[in-house]
């Protein structure tokens, strides 16, 4: 916590995440500091959360992956077709292993999109957004052609339990949530394979020659990316119960925007797992509010928009009055050495 | 130009007016079809009567079918090879238009050869709102309807458009004639598809092959290009992988 607090990439958003909150105790206190509401919130969380750490995971290699969301739905709409070709007519009493192999099924999908992509980029060197650009494309019309344009509905409950049920009141994708969090926060800082991808992000030519394997690191990151995106299609079958070509579609600048408002570098070598999270639970915060205070729902995305550029302005100002406050004593420092120059 | 009817475009208001003319409908029908008082349609009739040309919408070389309507281009594409034109002009014959370029290469050394790189940023991004601008007029006209978020999205098609245009993501390069290949690539495309009778199912699959293989082997082929002139310059056999 100490470290959070500390680190000056977090501080911003974590000013912001605690303003938001006690602005929002003091404008809604009985609405909003309810237990039931912190649950809606965590409800709704694991979504973004799982875009955005997709989103990050590419950024901090240089790259982008703008194809999150359509291996997303590229993730739901194989896994209800396993589930279909295996139980046939009775989906919704299909049984826990044919459930178990859909979605292993679906995982597995999700990991070759993101194969694919990172062999693209890695391998034969197509630029990020390029590369990722062109698998959106491929798979809205993939899962288009395979949906033909219908919401598939009808999972068996064993699936909608675990991607929508509850342990006690905390609703498990939040769990997974904190348990995948805390792994790739160990995976990020601890391993050879995180630490690489950071060097990866900050200066390739130097990655080459510290012995790392820059093409496969590369095409891990996607491929940990595209897992993200799988978590997210379960998450999406969990709570609507049903898989569509284009659920989710306005989500990926917002998860964009959630990279930037962690204090994700979008060139790369920078970023935080603990700012992300950050980041998005004030976003959640902030659309939260505006539903409690019966804003208009478009309001939103308008706010969103506000805050990421007041805090981009205020950084940049930040940064501006450090410098010249470091000018300043520096030049007084010249001075007093040179009159003490003088004096001698 | 004003329209001169709610429901109908202008063509068909002109249409059925000829018709009228023709003795081939009743005036009351006309009327009731067009839900317009007696003084209101006298005037129509009379407009036409006078001007028969510029009835309606102006349209550049106009046809007529078999069946009796009138057709052509309309004016949305004088604006495109305007803003074309416009576009060629500043980016090749104007400072500004180089100094654009020589930021994308290298801002560091643009900003040495002194160029204001500040006022040159928000030429840019000011003129990329002006053809937003531009761009909301034509779809207004197509649609005739304002609403918030119809063409959200397509942000990401004109970066591919742009970029099978042979544009550089990193900056520097690219060409508007290239631009205006790769959107017209698209346009033939979605054309074409409907006149084979392919399922609108199939359109994005279709994009995103030819984006897919298109963008590999340009960077296949920049990759085979590096690859021989790393392995000319080393001399031991024993490169930088």
């Amino acid at each position: 916590m100490k470290a959070l607090v500390k680190s000056s990439s977090n501080r911003s958003i974590l000013i912001l995440l605690v303003g938001i909150f006690i602005l929002m105790s003091i404008l809604a206190p009985r609405k909003f500091l309810t237990f039931s509401n912190m649950i809606s919130m965590s409800y709704q969380l694991p979504l973004i959360a799982f875009l955005s750490i997709g989103m990050m995971i590419s950024m901090l290699t240089g790259g982008i992956n703008l194809a999150i969301i359509a291996t997303a739905n590229f993730t739901g709409i194989v896994t209800f077709s396993i589930l279909q070709t295996l139980a046939g007519e009775a989906m919704n009493q299909a049984s826990i292993l044919q459930s178990l192999i859909a979605l292993g099924g679906g995982l597995i999908a999700a990991l070759v999109i993101g194969a694919v992509m990172g062999y693209l980029i890695a391998y034969i060197e197509v630029p990020a957004i390029l590369a990722t650009l062109s698998v959106m494309i491929l798979l809205q019309g993939i899962n288009v052609v395979l949906t033909k344009g219908y919401t598939l509905s009808g999972f068996p409950p064993f699936i909608t339990n675990i991607c929508n049920g509850t342990v006690g009141r905390i609703p498990i994708p939040t769990i997974i949530l904190i348990v995948v969090c805390i792994i790739l926060y160990v995976v990020l800082r601890k391993t050879v394979f995180g630490r690489s991808l950071y060097i990866l992000g900050a200066n390739p030519i130097a990655a080459k020659f510290s012995n790392i394997n820059v093409r496969a690191s590369l095409m891990g990151a996607y491929m940990l990316s595209a897992f993200f995106s799988a978590l997210t299609a379960f998450t999406m079958i969990g709570q609507f119960n049903s898989v569509k070509a284009n659920y989710a579609e306005s989500y990926l600048l917002v998860a964009v925007l959630a990279c930037f408002l962690g204090g994700v570098d979008p060139f790369g070598g920078t970023g935080k797992l603990t700012g992300m999270v950050l980041s998005v639970i004030s976003l959640q915060l902030i659309s939260t509010g505006v539903t409690i205070l019966r804003m208009d729902p478009f309001f939103i995305q308008a706010m969103w928009g506000l805050i990421i550029i007041v805090l981009i302005v205020a950084n940049k100002f930040g940064k501006q009055i450090k410098e010249t406050r470091r000018l300043r004593t520096a030049r007084l420092e010249q001075k007093s050495e040179e009159q003490e120059s003088q004096v001698s | 130009m004003k329209q001169l009817h709610k429901k109908f475009t202008d063509c068909q208001v002109k249409d059925l007016m000829e018709r009228y003319l023709k003795k081939k409908i009743e005036r009351k029908d006309l009327q009731k079809v067009l839900g317009i008082k007696k003084t209101r349609f006298f005037a129509l009739i009379k407009r036409l009567k006078e001007d028969p040309e510029n009835f309606g919408n102006t349209l550049l070389f106009p046809t007529t079918t078999e069946i009796g309507g009138t057709y052509g281009l309309t004016l949305m594409p004088i604006l495109w090879f305007a803003s074309l034109i416009l576009g060629w002009f500043i980016l090749r014959k104007t400072f500004l238009g180089r100094s654009i370029f020589a930021m994308g290469g290298n801002e560091v050394a643009a900003e040495r050869i002194g160029i204001n790189t500040m006022f040159v940023r928000i030429f840019v991004f000011g003129f990329v709102g002006f053809l937003s601008g531009l761009a909301a007029v034509v779809h207004l006209s197509i649609v005739q309807a304002v609403v918030p978020n119809i063409i959200v999205g397509k942000e990401l098609e004109v970066i591919a458009a742009v970029v099978i245009g042979g544009a550089s993501v990193f900056g520097g390069r690219g060409t508007v004639i290239g631009t205006f290949l790769g959107v017209l690539l698209f346009a033939i495309i979605n054309n074409g598809l409907t006149l084979l009778n392919v399922s609108s199912y199939w359109y994005n699959i279709t994009i995103g092959i030819i984006i897919t293989s298109a963008v590999t082997v340009s960077a296949y082929q920049k990759l085979r290009q590096s690859r021989t002139r790393v392995n000319v310059k080393i001399e031991n056999g024993e490169g930088i992988k």
